[in-house]
């Protein structure tokens, strides 16, 4: 089997990692689990965009995944930063508990 | 299968290894840095009380040679103790870690130049003949392999500090995760000179750019603040913080005992020739005699290992020698160093150097 | 070399369903970081070279050491159980039909090959129009796309303005950070101010004696 027959089930791997990080978004409640299944679903998307680039014989599809790393860098950054403000605040992390701005 | 390795992949020697060669460096790699870390423990200690007026080790052996192989011995037959409410997997990733990452990176290490048995060098090839390339893996951004691998090597002091679930590990652990985390900033920035002069990321390419100037003479700074930053990447005095013996006990490894503390240590000392091998590689020459000399058959790439062993070999002593003259830094003091002074140069390096070769080049 | 692409995707999915399904998110943050150093070793198989680098120096050596900081400082031990309700089945639902739509397409040779997508019978892969045969030669541009040079190029050629953009997100988030984690001063707690300012001439008589030496 060629490399090139990978390709395809690259996609479904990517496809895969991509929802399992969704799933994990939605039944997950500690936020800082929740932004590594972000986390998760970035890398899912940088596969898709480096095998494409391989299958086009372009580097721009690595310029875009490395783009999306740098992104979520300066996401997680943030994310943390407020995480450890909602803890110091003194309240349980639940995601599902911090709804009071939608009062 | 093996013949189409290389077609598609330039991944590495990999490629045009056959499996036989693969093995062969693989354990030859792992004997050499396991023999290497323990005798530089005893190299270690030899030092230690010379610049104590002191003998040193001298029993075991003739001259104390075969203290190492004692010490191993004592190691491997040590109660293992472990503390109880560890976290008993990540207890024992912690060692594991330390001491596998601190191996693969130097998978990537050319430690001389290709070699052509039975054959004439033609450019880069070799024409009938065996290429024997003195790496395992080889990579075009071999460099940044090299930093990536090592940077994976945090998780072991992180792990080793928090599964022990004791306090002066914990903080042990996170101190030299926040240490190295900083430090690798300063070691990328410090070798960003010497990777501009020779317009590549390949180790290879690097120290073939050195064959008429070394570039520690054209880039003396980032030279300094390569070791500097290369000590706290290595845990070594005057920054070794993590394992400040009268704060700490001893860190991260703390409840570690018999072989798996081993590991640690052996981790540690094959870092140090890590480091000290890029130190040569980038800076030094690497395998490139002082003199001129001819190496393109079995002869001069033996030759080039040892000229290779001779600089590392000297950095370590370099190493070692700071240990007993520095005393150790504070805390705080080591961050806003690392952050404040290191850096800022390394940048000030970066910006020269570039727009010398931008203004040499236009 | 495909061998090793499937040995490393199988990882990463295996450690995926780590980072969703372990209870203590110290060992989420763990399979995160397996999983990333698989993705890492594909890219490296797909020449891209300097992604594999970034991957592992940015996303395991810098992102994921800062989750595990986190992750023991705030919530060590803590442990959580699913609640099996509607979300969940929704989420395994399309987690699962997501996964083996895409499994049968590849398997069929269904896939986008820039005429559009179509279904091809296996064993035709290798066709240069229908299929999706890499450039194998040494010259071609797949081998200088992983460079850095090639990368970075086109990084500060063509993307020049994103790049730009990026960085400036990066030195905001960086300063957001540091603005959010600040410690403010309580003006109500005068015991703590009153050590503060007790400590502040012990510094500055430290600061003075190094200068002297």
């Amino acid at each position: 089997m060629t490399a090139s027959a990978n390709f395809p089930y690259l996609l479904a791997l990517a496809a895969f990692l991509f929802s399992v990080g969704a799933l994990g978004v939605l039944i997950r409640r500690n936020p800082i689990v929740v932004f590594m299944c972000i986390e998760l679903m970035l890398n899912a998307v940088n596969i898709v965009f480096v095998s494409y680039g391989r299958f086009l014989n372009s580097e721009e599809g690595q310029v875009f995944a490395f783009m999306v790393i740098v992104v979520a860098a300066a996401e997680v950054v943030v994310g943390l930063a407020l995480i450890t403000q909602v803890f110091r605040v003194g309240r349980e992390l639940d995601i599902d508990d911090l709804d009071e701005l939608n009062e | 299968m093996i013949a189409s390795f290389s077609d598609i992949f330039s991944v590495g020697r990999l490629g045009t290894d056959g499996i036989v060669v693969i093995l062969v460096k693989s354990v030859v790699i792992v004997l050499a840095l396991a023999t290497a870390a323990a005798y530089l423990t005893l190299a270690e200690r030899k030092i230690a009380a010379r610049v104590q007026l002191r003998i040193g080790p001298n029993r075991v052996g003739p001259m104390g040679l075969l203290q190492p192989a004692a010490d191993a011995v004592k190691l491997l037959f040590k109660e293992n103790a472990a503390p109880g409410g560890r976290d008993k997997l990540l207890y024992l990733a912690g060692p594991a870690i330390a001491g596998g990452a601190a191996i693969f990176a130097f998978a990537a290490i050319p430690v001389s130049g290709l070699t052509c048995v039975g054959g004439q060098t033609s450019g880069s090839g070799c024409a009938g003949g065996y290429a024997l390339h003195w790496d395992l893996i080889h990579v075009n951004v071999s460099l940044l392999f090299v930093l990536a691998v090592t940077s994976v090597g945090v998780y072991s002091l992180f792990l080793g500090g928090y599964a022990a679930n004791s306090k002066y590990s914990l903080l042990g652990g996170l101190r030299s995760s926040a240490q190295l985390i900083s430090y690798e900033m300063a070691v990328a920035f410090a070798l960003i000179g010497a990777v501009i002069l020779a317009g590549s990321l390949d180790l290879e390419k690097i120290v073939l750019m050195q064959h008429d100037v070394w570039f520690v003479v054209l880039q003396p700074m980032a030279f300094l603040l390569y070791f500097t930053a290369a000590l706290a990447e290595t845990n070594r005095l005057p920054f070794d913080l993590p394992e400040a013996e009268t704060e700490l006990v001893a860190g991260y490894h703390t409840e570690y005992s018999s072989m798996r503390f081993g590991f640690y240590f052996l981790g540690e000392y094959i870092n140090m020739v890590t480091v000290c091998s890029i130190a040569t590689l980038v800076f030094l020459g690497g395998w490139l005699p002082l003199l001129p000399f001819i190496h393109s058959d079995w002869l001069g790439g033996l030759v080039g290992v040892g000229w290779f062993l001779a600089k590392v070999g000297a950095l370590l002593f370099v190493m070692m020698w700071l240990r007993w003259t520095l005393p150790r830094f504070r805390y705080d003091r080591l961050m806003s160093f690392g952050w404040k002074v290191l850096l800022p140069l390394g940048l000030v390096n970066i910006v020269i150097t570039g727009a010398i070769v931008g203004l040499r080049a236009s | 070399m495909t061998g090793i692409i499937w040995v490393a995707g199988g990882l990463a999915a295996l450690s995926a369903l780590g980072v969703v399904f372990s209870p203590q998110p110290l060992y989420s943050a763990l399979s995160l970081v397996l999983s990333i150093g698989a993705l890492a070793v594909i890219f490296l198989v797909l020449n891209a070279q300097f992604l594999f680098v970034v991957q592992l120096i940015v996303y395991a050596g810098a992102v994921m050491v800062l989750f595990v900081f986190i992750i023991a400082l705030l919530s060590p031990d803590r442990e959580e159980r699913f609640r099996v309700d509607a979300r969940f089945a929704i989420g395994v639902t399309f987690a699962v039909g997501v996964t083996v739509a895409m499994l049968l397409a590849a398997r069929n040779g269904i896939t986008f090959n820039g005429n559009g997508f179509r279904a091809q019978q296996i064993g035709q892969a290798s066709d240069p129009y229908h299929g999706f045969a890499f450039d194998q030669s040494d010259n071609g541009l797949v081998n200088t796309a992983g460079n850095v040079q090639s990368v970075g190029g086109q990084l500060f050629t063509t993307f020049l303005l994103p790049f730009e953009i990026t960085s400036m997100l990066l030195l905001v988030s960086a300063i957001g950070a540091v603005y959010l984690t600040r410690r403010r001063r309580d003006p109500n707690a005068p015991v703590r101010r009153e050590r503060a300012l007790a400590r502040e001439p012990q510094l500055e008589e430290d600061r003075i004696e190094v200068e002297v030496r």
